[in-house]
């Protein structure tokens, strides 16, 4: 009997996995076929498949075009972008065991934006946008930690941790600020301002490659390590006194968490509340267990955003930027969660 | 199987909070450690689980200086059982559990079947089998430590060092959780250190007993030789009578506030 039960749990898990996998694969498919640009659904799956294999072509040249330059980088990108901003957020709420805190609550964002806004401001290469968003966005999370552990003398870590972020996006984001007021108003300016409000209108299939490996490669580190994030959110000590070596598990997973963030900012810019929302959103489907949370939460990323990216290219003639989108979508359901899932938020 | 604490000096920084302590326990004993608030027993603690360097002194295991070991290594010999504190997201209690076994797998590990089979298996013998899908977060305080003491337990340690197991509980929960943790010693032979704040706990489920006083003073032996009225008095400063009273298990004696 007890058997039984757990042979069911375990099996549900498997099953949400796989509904959740069977939507992100139903997503990316519809959103072929969703724009401005009447593309069938056929037509679709033809222009994939023929670049597989041989077939009779049953589209015009405008069709390909339409699906493979401009929409496939566009769902590639949001998909990136996605599980990137969701998984870091599932991964710094455990590693900082608060459910609060998100790369754009701990700075991280801010950070990395400036980083990248210095390097668009000096003309650099897109390799060294995404370097300074790393290494600034590196830079805003240490001090954010360092900051709330040294400020932690009370027992309110969670909100310490909360206000030093909150301090340190502050201070970033008036560099940025101050890089708008330096950069010239006719070329560079309107560069950067476009690019913080957030969007992935201007990706092309090279931007992806550049940012497909690092994404990729955290995701993959931090998959591997999730079950531990489990053990982490009891504390410090506690993980400790369980075997584990905390403090090489916090440089790794705040390491790969920044890593991804910092190269989803840097194409995508300001994306508010993906990070915040999203991982919370999977708890309530999947529960806190991270060996099914962090899975779970990329794939309801990329959902998330190739979902509000598709509004955001056919909800008005004029595209809304995606950053700005998200933030209004986000906020209300933000709010709606703070008031219904009391559980577990206490303390 | 031996744990062994030698001329072990703790402290923070540069400041030494208790020193020269000297103590060994066996699988199958159990330690009750007691002392008034503020001598030092946590930090104490916190140093024989290698959470805070030691200032002078050894902790042995087996024979063997514990200095050099990693944490998992340690781990699979000496569990902890933290005071329970709600953590951030609520878990299901069989995945509270199966943490235990985190010093039984690799880097990159997540628990199996074998490691959930243990945790169900552990939280049987505890007696909280019930338990095992309710969701951590929600249970009552002396459900969540025996929750605790099963997630050591899952470690499948040598030794426990348990952080004042009845501390918050009422009552009924204080002598549940003391049954079963006196069952963990005398059955399953595991080796038990605790902290305590009521010397009667030492009278009954102690084979030692250990008291760090005021100003770094520390004795160890035998409950009956080391809980005295004479030294509750100097350590505790309130003036006791120790009495026996008929229980089922014959004699015991308690400790009962005179003044």
């Amino acid at each position: 009997m007890a058997q039984l039960i757990m042979k069911r749990t375990v099996l549900t898990d498997r099953a949400k996995l796989q509904m959740i996998a069977a939507l992100l694969v139903l997503v990316c498919f519809a959103s072929f076929f969703v724009g401005r640009y009447p593309v069938e659904p056929d037509a679709v799956l033809g222009i994939m498949a023929a670049k597989l294999f041989w077939l009779p072509h049953a589209w015009s040249g405008d069709m390909e075009t339409v699906v493979m330059t401009v929409r496939l980088p566009r769902i590639l990108a949001a998909l990136l972008v996605g599980a990137a901003l969701s998984a870091s957020g599932a991964a710094y709420q455990g590693m900082f065991r608060n459910p609060m805190v998100s790369p754009g609550i701990l700075g991280v964002s801010a950070g990395a934006s400036f980083g990248a806004a210095l390097a668009i401001l000096l003309s650099l290469d897109f390799i060294w946008i995404q370097f300074a968003a790393f290494g600034f966005g590196l830079a805003a999370v240490a001090v954010t930690y360092l900051a709330s552990t040294k400020l932690s003398k009370s027992r309110d870590t969670m909100l310490v941790l909360i206000l030093a972020g909150i301090i340190v996006g502050t201070v970033f984001t008036s560099f940025v600020s101050l890089i708008k007021f330096l950069a010239d108003p006719l070329d560079k300016l309107p560069t950067i301002t476009f690019w913080l409000m957030g969007g992935l209108s201007t990706v092309n299939l090279s931007d992806i490659g550049m940012i497909v490996i690092p994404i990729m490669a955290g995701l993959i580190v931090l998959i591997l390590l999730r079950w531990k994030l489990n053990v982490m959110s009891f504390g410090d000590e506690e993980a400790q006194a369980l075997g584990v070596n905390t403090g090489r598990l916090r440089c790794v997973v705040i390491f790969c968490a920044t890593l991804i963030t910092a190269s989803a900012v840097s194409v995508s810019g300001i994306i508010g509340l993906v990070g915040l929302i999203v991982p919370h959103l999977t708890r309530l489907v999947v529960g806190p267990n991270y060996k099914v949370l962090l899975p779970a939460s990329v794939m309801m990323g990329a959902i998330f955003l190739l979902v509000v990216d598709n509004f955001s290219r056919i909800l008005w003639s004029v595209e809304i930027p995606l950053g700005i989108l998200t933030s209004i979508i986000g906020a209300p359901i933000f709010m709606y969660l703070l008031l219904t899932s009391q559980r577990g938020w206490t303390s | 199987m031996e744990l062994e604490v030698r001329d072990l000096a703790c402290g923070y920084l540069d400041k030494t909070v208790v020193s020269r302590i000297s103590l060994s326990i066996a699988t199958g004993d159990s330690l009750c450690l007691l002392g008034p608030n503020g001598v030092g027993k946590t930090t104490f603690f916190k140093t024989l689980l290698g959470l805070l360097k030691l200032k002078a002194g050894q902790v042995l295991v087996n024979g063997e200086d514990v200095a050099n070991w990693s944490r998992q290594k340690f781990a699979t010999k000496v569990g902890y059982v933290p005071q329970s504190h709600i953590p951030p997201f609520p878990f299901a209690v069989l995945d509270v559990v199966v943490m235990g076994r985190n010093a039984h797998l690799g880097t990159f590990g997540a628990p199996g079947k074998e490691d959930r089979l243990i945790a169900e298996a552990v939280l049987d013998t505890l007696e909280i089998g019930y338990l095992k899908n309710r969701v951590y977060t929600e249970i009552s305080g002396g459900e969540r430590q025996l929750v605790l003491i099963a997630r050591a337990l899952a470690q499948k340690p040598e030794f426990l060092i348990m952080d004042e197991p009845t501390a918050s509980l009422d009552f009924g929960n204080q002598i549940k959780v003391l049954n079963q943790i006196d069952k963990l010693v005398k059955a399953e032979k595991v080796g038990v250190i605790m902290t305590t704040h009521f010397p009667n706990q030492a009278f009954f489920y102690a084979s030692k007993v250990a008291i760090i006083g005021k100003d770094n003073t520390f004795v160890v032996g035998a409950p009956d030789e080391v809980i005295t009225e004479k030294y509750l008095q100097e350590v505790y400063g309130v003036e006791v009578k120790i009495i026996a009273v008929e229980g089922k298990r014959g004699a015991r004696k308690v400790c009962v506030p005179v003044a």
